[in-house]
């Protein structure tokens, strides 16, 4: 991958300690990420998307843990970072934007406050200069400047995921993660927001993970579409390439369970079976009990990333295979 | 309002009489109103003592052991002080120590409540031990333990009391900062770089104080008792003939009983009572109101 990727991952392994065992949620995952570029990692739930971002952040939950890898940002490594140096790293250089906006805010905190306690934490400026900084960038992100003063429940679904987002930019970050943030928010409510993601990107080059499991949504926003199982990194391509021809069977699969508007689609597609379990993954290539056109070579051995064509990177033996699609 | 066929007595009862029906008071609005209520009256009584009492409440105005009248409208003791004089002026040892001590107990239970939360770790696990030997006693055993050790003056007697209260408030507020730690507006200020002093501070401290103000006002309820029930045992702080209600009641209450001068043992009695009864209705209410707000938000 080239040098002047911003966020570069390499080999990134992520493992927690549950009570049965450790459960290998990311498992040696690379990805890099331009000046920018907006990136989709997309993946069912437990596929370890969501651990990416916090993986990231470095804001694991205490039983989660950093095992292997690589995350550097702008050639710092984040991994060997000290505690007061992250600090100065979040919110300022990498933000997130949280799944779920009804409880991403302080129920107790007027929104003012919240973004004013955020801008003070990192630069040193009056309370009144911090407050117009938000006042100002809410008006750009089309909310009335008065909700500042509103508490968190006086605003609706949508209203909220952008006060989010204005928390997650007011500091001019170069990479944005967000993790599922238009999920509980009606269709149109979905779109405005993935707009207002493409405007901060082409207003403000922000380089933008989005974190999702819908294939139409990644579609929409993304430049290049990443695709996790169980752990693994099984897809990545640029968003056309990967719609017109998915090398993967997991992304074949995905792909046909989009249901479509049209009269006659009747039946809706989905993929056999259930994710694996991440304390005890199956053997050889993870995705075998489930794919339709496994070989005994896949029960034995892991397939390893390789780039079939230019910037089109596929974990499957048979992905050279033509009869397969 | 109800679209569909599914109409409510309410709607019904509007719709036939046009007329606004008011929402009623619920249970827990009288309990905080009448507690409330309570507790400034009789913060008023002792506060605007040397207004409102008729008598000197340490000398002799009368005769002893008379009966209510409207001369003495609670009766004389022994010594033909006025009863009533002795009541308004007695409320306010309790009513201090039971504030005092609470606030003490809160100023030391909720930081090491939080810190004790938020950390976790051995630091954690030992100071849960520690609040648990002391709450493990029984809080009079204890609170007569360190008064028979410290000595019985108001200031001791306060802090033998505000050490009982400590574990209730850590006991709280670090179970709250549990579960608010978990929360994801706390990852999200996290995830923002903020501090960890402005986390405990901004984020997680607001988010515990409903459950604070209702332990704290059963708290001063408990106190109050407390200090009553030492006094009682003769470990209380008052020297006579400085006025206090539990120092009187337990003077008294012999003589109530065998002579048949029950206003000397009632009105003290029904005093400390009043004032418990009016601090438990508030945090009753209070528990009432905040506690379901807590589990929708």
């Amino acid at each position: 991958m080239t040098n002047q990727e911003l966020l570069s991952i390499k080999n990134l392994s992520v493992v927690y300690n549950t009570t049965r065992g450790r459960l290998i949620a990311i498992d040696n995952f690379s990805l890099g990420l331009s000046e920018g570029e907006i990136i989709s990692v997309v993946g069912e739930s437990g596929s370890g998307k969501s651990t990416l971002g916090y993986a990231i952040l470095r804001i694991l939950p205490p039983n989660g843990k950093i095992v292997n890898g690589e995350i550097h940002f702008n050639g710092i490594n984040i991994i060997q970072l000290s505690e007061k140096e992250l600090r100065e790293l979040r919110g300022k250089k990498i933000s997130m934007i949280f799944q779920d906006p009804m409880t991403s805010l302080d129920p107790l905190m007027r929104i003012g406050d919240q973004i004013v306690e955020t801008i003070l934490e990192h630069e040193k400026m009056d309370k009144e200069e911090a407050w117009n900084i938000g006042a100002n960038l809410l008006e750009s992100l089309r909310i009335d400047s008065e909700r500042m003063y509103d508490f968190p429940h006086q605003l609706s679904g949508g209203m909220r995921q952008r006060i989010v987002i204005a928390l997650a930019i007011v500091l001019n970050p170069k990479v944005v993660i967000a993790d599922e943030p238009t999920t509980g928010l009606d269709v149109i409510v979905q779109y405005q927001i993935l707009d207002l993601l493409k405007r901060l990107r082409d207003e403000r080059k922000i380089s933008i993970i989005f974190i999702t499991h819908d294939l139409g949504l990644a579609y929409d926003i993304s430049d290049r579409i990443a695709v996790m199982y169980a752990g693994k990194l099984v897809e990545l391509a640029e968003k056309n390439k990967l719609f017109d021809r998915p090398l993967h069977p997991y992304t074949q699969g995905l792909l046909k369970s989009i249901p479509e508007l049209s009269i006659d689609s009747k039946n809706l597609v989905s993929i056999p079976g259930y994710p694996p379990d991440m304390v005890t993954p199956p053997r050889g290539c993870r995705f075998h009990p489930r794919c339709p056109i496994a070989m005994s070579l896949c029960r034995q051995k892991e397939p390893k990333l390789i780039e079939v064509e230019k910037n089109h990177y596929v974990r499957c033996f048979r992905s050279g295979e033509v009869a397969f699609k | 309002m109800n679209s569909g066929k599914k109409l409510s007595l309410h709607g019904m009862l509007q719709a036939i009489s046009r007329v606004k029906i008011r929402r009623p008071i619920t249970e827990e609005e009288w309990f905080i109103t009448i507690g409330g209520s309570i507790i400034f009256l009789i913060f008023m009584m002792a506060l605007l003592a040397p207004f409102i009492s008729p008598y000197d409440p340490t000398i002799k105005t009368g005769a002893s052991y008379q009966p209510p009248s409207w001369e003495h409208l609670m009766g004389t003791d022994k010594f033909g002080r006025d009863m009533f004089s002795r009541i308004i002026w007695g409320g306010r040892i309790p009513l201090v120590i039971g504030l005092v001590a609470t606030i003490f107990s809160f100023a030391i239970g909720v930081p090491l409540g939080l810190l004790s939360g938020y950390f976790g770790g051995n630091f954690d696990r030992i100071l849960s031990l520690v609040m648990d030997s002391i709450y493990s006693f029984p809080g009079l055993v204890l609170a007569i333990a360190l008064a028979a050790l410290l000595g019985s003056s108001v200031v001791n007697i306060t802090v033998a009391i505000a050490v009982i209260y400590v574990p209730t408030f850590f006991r709280v507020v670090r179970g709250q900062v549990l579960s608010i730690k978990e929360e994801l507006y706390v990852t999200a200020a996290i995830s923002i770089g903020a501090k960890r002093r402005t986390i405990i501070a901004r984020y997680i401290f607001p988010n515990t104080i409903p459950s604070i103000a209702i332990v704290f006002s059963l708290s001063i309820a408990d106190a109050i008792l407390t200090e009553a029930g030492l006094s009682f045992l003769g470990l209380g702080p008052v020297v006579p003939p400085v006025p206090d209600w539990a120092y009187d009641l337990q003077k008294w209450y012999g003589l109530a009983v065998s002579q048949g001068y029950w206003w000397l043992a009632f009105w003290p009695g029904f005093f400390i009572m009043l004032t418990v009864l009016g601090y438990s209705l508030f945090g009753e209410g209070l528990n009432e109101i905040l506690n379901p707000m807590l589990r929708e938000v």
